[in-house]
């Protein structure tokens, strides 16, 4: 049975899709079936975490909306391009092309045209997991990835701007009976006490904490191009990433054979 | 008494015109001259005597009284008991005597003596006015300090800065050696060192009934202790000093802390006047504490107030955010058939 799991944030610059990826690839190193479909159609950019060049890409998310290609099609697998030794992952991209944004913005697409693409990739990938790298904000497409998931992992940063945002899509995630819900507060400085700082988000936002992920110079300097998980694993940043990844897969579930 | 120089006391034209008015009545051959207690002349009718009686000067000075010379006689001009200075008188056609008794010649000693004693009262009155002008400047800069403290302290709602102030001013005009202002806690169990000086008692804490600091924030009285040795109920503050003045800091019956200064510079004691000193300083600095610590809580409570306010509008934006998004048919479509949709997801793969 394939899980639905949006990783969101309100607002852009929370560090939502180097989460995605570094997650996507845990779980896939736990010996699972993972898809990651970049739904940021307006700002795309999870493949340059993968290492996918634009000149790799031949159809994207963008084709399948617009009816172009079947959303199978879409779907690369970087599992060899990453090393990984066990469990599959796949890339849905979106695409980087200025007209093809500029279309986006324009006019749109069809959200449930979304929703049969993510049964099909599951259905015809054989996914376990299908993680959901989608737009910051609260527009319908986001909406419906919120609305099917299974998890929903929301991202915020210890930031005033974040906090209110924050408290609008947990309120709405609730309205959707959303099964489970977790928070990531990334970029949290290392001085700061993680323990009172989990208590008192938990305690705001009624919300239990997936990962407290710290500010670190050596992600930043990555600069989005490579998995940190892959490049650094015994980092603290990597090992809390994993324990977000067991977090979300939960204690009994393990990879089918 | 502290030791005056005759010359800052009376002015030496006033003296030569008193001295050649006595010397009239001596013979022709005679004179006056006033020499002072460092044994210099102050003033002369009609010129020193040649040779100086220096032993006989000495001598009065040394509190011989009268001496007489060869030729004249010395005699000591004393204010308030003490010698400050010598009068000496000669006349050369009395014919010396080797005996001290024989020596006095009978017109010059009484009229020495006169003269001394009426010098005398003029140098004690130019010291008493002395010491009452001093005093008056005193009081002056005392109602100085204590009015531009309050006018300070009054723009002041920093309580480290008003601790600072008034210790430094504190020490300044008592000349204290040492000093601290110690304030009450919030839960008002212990005296909290709010600033210290030549002690190193930043922040330290004491229970609020030890010793006598703690006495003078009970009882709302000062003390003032010249001699420590002699006082069986010290505390932590008061073990290494020699005398002390404690002050506490009083609004209406409400004591807000103690203003503690210990030993004088010079091994002087403390006096009652710099009691009164001390008190009138503390009253300054108590209203400044409390004014300070008024406009502290409001603050906080302003701070809560708009802390308060601003969850409240925070809450009242992001229901608004919520029902923007939620009251849409789409949401309500999205709402209904989630579940099923999710349902859907797993039923299918």
């Amino acid at each position: 049975m394939a899980r639905l799991i949006s990783f969101h944030s309100f607002r852009g610059g929370t560090g939502k899709s180097n989460i995605t990826a570094n997650v996507a690839t845990a779980v896939a190193q736990a010996g699972y079936r993972v898809g990651v479909v970049d739904t940021d159609i307006q700002s795309p950019g999870i493949h340059t975490i993968f290492r996918l060049d634009e000149g790799q890409i031949h159809r994207t998310l963008n084709d399948y909306l617009w009816g172009r290609c079947a959303a199978e099609e879409t779907a690369y697998d970087v599992s060899r391009r990453l090393g990984l030794q066990t469990g599959r992952l796949f890339l849905v991209p979106s695409s980087m092309d200025m007209w093809d944004i500029s279309r986006v913005l324009h006019e749109g697409y069809d959200a449930r045209q979304l929703r049969d693409g993510f049964k099909t990739l599951i259905r015809t990938l054989d996914l376990d997991y299908l993680l959901i790298d989608t737009h910051p904000g609260l527009n319908e497409e986001t909406l419906l990835s919120i609305a099917i998931s299974h998890i929903l992992v929301v991202i915020l940063r210890p930031d005033a701007q974040d906090y209110q945002g924050t408290s609008v899509t947990l309120e709405v995630a609730r309205k959707l009976s959303v099964p489970r819900i977790y928070l990531v507060l990334n970029k949290v400085l290392p001085d700061l006490d993680a323990r009172a700082l989990q208590r008192v988000v938990e305690e705001r936002y009624r919300t239990p904490i997936g990962a407290i992920l710290p500010l670190c110079e050596e992600l930043v300097r990555l600069g989005s191009e490579g998995v940190f998980l892959l490049q650094q694993p015994n980092h603290p940043f990597s090992q809390r990433i994993r324990e977000l990844a067991e977090t979300i897969l939960g204690p009994a579930e393990s990879p089918q054979p | 008494m502290e030791a005056i120089a005759l010359r800052k006391l009376l002015r030496r034209d006033l003296i030569t015109a008193v001295l050649a008015d006595f010397a009239r009545l001596l013979p022709s051959s005679g004179s006056l001259c006033l020499y002072d207690r460092d044994g210099r002349v102050l003033a002369a009718y009609p010129a020193p005597p040649s040779p100086e009686p220096v032993e006989a000067i000495r001598a009065v000075l040394d509190g011989s009284g009268a001496v007489p010379f060869p030729g004249g006689v010395a005699e000591p001009l004393l204010v308030q008991g003490r010698p400050i200075g010598v009068l000496v008188g000669t006349v050369v056609d009395v014919p010396p005597l080797p005996a001290r008794k024989a020596a006095d010649p009978p017109a010059l000693h009484p009229l020495l003596r006169a003269l001394a004693g009426a010098l005398g009262q003029m140098a004690t009155l130019a010291l008493e006015n002395r010491a009452l002008a001093l005093e008056a400047l005193d009081r002056y800069r005392e109602l100085n300090l204590i009015y531009r403290m309050q006018t300070e302290l009054g723009a002041e709602l920093d309580p480290d800065q008003i601790a600072t102030r008034v210790l430094a001013e504190s020490m300044r005009v008592i000349k204290a050696t040492r000093g601290a202002i110690l304030l009450l806690s919030q839960d008002g169990q212990s005296l909290v060192v709010q600033t210290c000086e030549g002690l190193s008692l930043e922040r330290d804490r004491y229970p609020a009934t030890e010793g006598l600091a703690g006495q003078a924030l009970s009882q709302r009285r000062s003390f003032l202790i010249n001699d420590l040795k002699r006082d069986r109920q010290q505390g932590t503050l008061e073990a290494h000093a020699r005398s002390l003045l404690f002050v506490p800091l009083l609004v209406g019956e409400r004591a807000l802390g103690v203003i503690c200064l210990f030993d004088k510079k010079g091994g002087k004691i403390f006096t009652a006047g710099d009691e009164k000193l001390l008190n009138a300083l503390a009253s300054q600095a108590a209203v400044a504490f409390q004014t300070a610590r008024q406009v502290e809580e409001r603050e906080r409570l302003l701070r809560q107030q708009i802390q308060a306010l601003r969850v409240e509008i925070d809450e009242i934006k992001k229901q608004r955010q919520v029902a923007a998004i939620t009251s849409t048919d789409y949401f309500a479509h999205l709402q209904a058939t989630a579940q099923r949709m999710r349902q859907e997801f797993e039923e299918e793969t």
